[in-house]
């Protein structure tokens, strides 16, 4: 009996003992994390803009000099209607043409670009407001010297020339270019040489700025502080209605959207003569693509009209 | 007969009853010790079961259990930048704006490092660190806890987060209007430490990342917008085996 009772005993104490020593040290070996594996956990959020409701804001580049007219008051020759559908993804670049001949908000038919002389951004808004239907939330305005400042500023940028374009200081060849700021100006500038004049020369400001938001998401994503030198670069250089918020949200969302979900286009019209200056006469067909525009914020490259390409210059 | 006594006592016992006796007490003392050396050893076995197995105990041991203080750190290189949101402002006056704002981002940031990583209470639980975060970034904090905090399993694996006394970095960048006005900031971190576990267990925690805070208009900033890494690396081996394998040329 007494033997079997310190068998028992010695049997605890072995299973005890041994069970206790299994936990010191070496115990949980079984359930550590395997040696030299690296575990990696990534964290991210952008407050962005939400819903269906389009934004629309209107892109205005004025013409004026330095120390000869103050940016508000010079002709806005290049004019962008950018509407952005947060909950598509989606947004589209629709240029008008500078020589549009259109009624002004400030009174009388001229060029689109001649009310913004007369009655400041807000006319030049109003104008095309009665020309298109669509309302905008905000406008931007920037000018030649502001241009080129604000892409230094960023360090260059880098357009994707579609086709080779001869400049009036220099040539652009087709591809990948990092431009400097008066490179991107004399891009955005050039008409002459263009097939469709003024329609390409809209069109390859549109491509200006789709890369600048290509290179502005990938920016962000190496390095999300990119946001305040853009921000820096943008505010300092352009005369905006856009709220800071407001822009830190347009900053989120255009995380969501690549430039391959965004439209460029340029208003359908004929080039003519007006007594002896060159004009452009809308196309009716704007109608129907800018209702649809002013909908839901973009339009589809599929959703516009093959055979309504703009006549060249005469 | 009337006189005999009743007898104090029985019988003395005979010799073979005493040595009888004498074993029989012998036997049952032995069976007493036994005895209670095995209720001593289910007595400890229970204890070890409910206290002593470290984090897989069922009851907290009340002679072990107080929580070793948590330590703090702080960042030992902080470099203030600044954005203007206008142009032609006095250069010196942004730095000091910047400058400014810079030890209070720093703070922050600091506060929220130590409630999520360095404090074992705010390993994966968002309540502990919601508070440093905007109304519509909060939203966001349960999704993102694991990374924001040590994570929700740190404690199954670690005891505790020791920060490193060096190698911590902060840059702020404010982001000043014409007003010199710091209407927000960006602050870029790099915040090393390691997480132990008393069996021996540990990692290495780099946390990288950067928060965008904004003024919640009651003095204190908020997190609007976070990017933030982190990479373990386990650096020592919990295992015999791997000691062992170490050791072997």
């Amino acid at each position: 009996m007494t033997k079997k009772l310190l068998a028992i005993v010695l049997g605890l104490s072995a299973w005890i003992g041994g069970t206790v020593a299994g936990t010191i040290g070496n115990g949980t070996a079984a359930q550590a994390t395997p040696l030299f594996e690296l575990e990696k956990a990534h964290a991210d959020y952008s407050p962005s803009l939400d819903g269906s409701t389009p934004i629309f804001i209107l892109l205005m580049g004025s013409d004026s000099r330095p120390g000869v007219t103050p940016m508000d008051k010079g002709r806005s020759d290049s004019i962008h209607i950018l509407g952005i559908n947060p909950a598509a993804h989606r947004a589209t670049i629709y240029g008008i043409p500078r020589d549009s001949y259109v009624p002004l908000s400030t009174g009388g038919t001229d060029k689109i670009n001649a009310a913004m002389p007369i009655g400041g951004p807000e006319a030049e808004m109003q104008t095309v407001e009665n020309v298109t239907g669509i309302k905008f939330d905000y406008y931007v305005l920037t000018g030649f010297q502001q241009v080129t400042q604000a892409v230094n500023q960023i360090g260059g940028l880098e357009v994707n020339v579609p086709y080779s374009v001869v400049g009036y200081q220099q040539t652009f060849p087709s591809g990948l270019h990092r431009m400097t700021g008066q490179e991107v100006l004399g891009y955005s500038r050039t008409r002459h040489s263009l097939p469709l004049g003024d329609f390409d020369r809209s069109l390859n400001q549109g491509v200006v700025l789709l890369s600048a938001l290509s290179q502005f998401r990938t920016e962000y994503a190496k390095d999300p502080t990119r946001l305040y030198t853009w921000l820096g670069a943008g505010l300092r250089t352009v005369q905006t209605t856009v709220p800071i918020d407001e822009l830190i949200k347009l900053a989120g969302l255009a995380q969501s959207i690549p430039a391959t979900r965004v439209t460029n286009l340029v208003a359908l019209g004929t080039s003519a003569m007006q007594g002896s200056q060159s004009i452009v006469n809308l196309s009716p067909e704007n109608q129907a693509l800018w209702q649809d525009m002013a909908q839901d914020g973009y339009i589809l490259s599929k959703d516009i009209p093959k055979d309504a390409t703009p006549a060249p210059l005469p | 007969m009337a006189n005999e006594k009743t007898p104090l006592r029985d019988t003395a016992p005979t010799a073979p009853e005493r040595a009888q006796k004498t074993a029989d007490r012998s036997t049952v003392a032995r069976r007493r010790v036994v005895v209670g050396i095995i209720a001593a050893l289910v007595v400890i076995a229970g204890l070890w079961f409910l206290f002593g197995r470290g984090k897989d105990s069922v009851l907290t041991n009340p002679f072990t259990s107080s929580a070793p203080p948590v330590p703090t750190f702080h960042f030992t290189n902080v470099v203030p930048k600044y954005e203007a949101l206008q142009a032609h402002l006095e250069k010196a006056k942004l730095e000091k704006a910047a400058k400014h704002a810079t030890p209070t981002i720093a703070k922050t940031t600091t506060e929220f490092l130590q409630a999520g990583y360095v404090d074992p209470g705010g390993w994966g639980d968002s309540g502990s660190i919601n508070g440093f975060f905007t109304d519509d970034a909060k939203n966001q904090v349960d999704a993102n806890v694991d990374t924001l905090t040590l994570g929700k399993s740190a404690s199954d694996q670690f005891d505790t987060f020791t920060p490193n006394k060096k190698g911590n970095t902060i840059k702020v960048t404010a982001l000043i209007d014409g007003n010199l006005t710091v209407t927000r900031a960006a602050a870029e971190f790099t915040f090393k430490g390691k997480a132990a576990n008393s069996d021996g267990t540990s990692s290495k925690v780099t946390v990288t990342g950067t928060l965008f805070f904004v003024p919640d208009g009651n003095g204190d900033w908020k997190i609007e917008s976070f990017h933030v890494n982190r990479v373990e690396q386990p650096h020592k081996a919990p295992s015999a085996s791997a000691s062992a394998s170490e050791a072997t040329p």
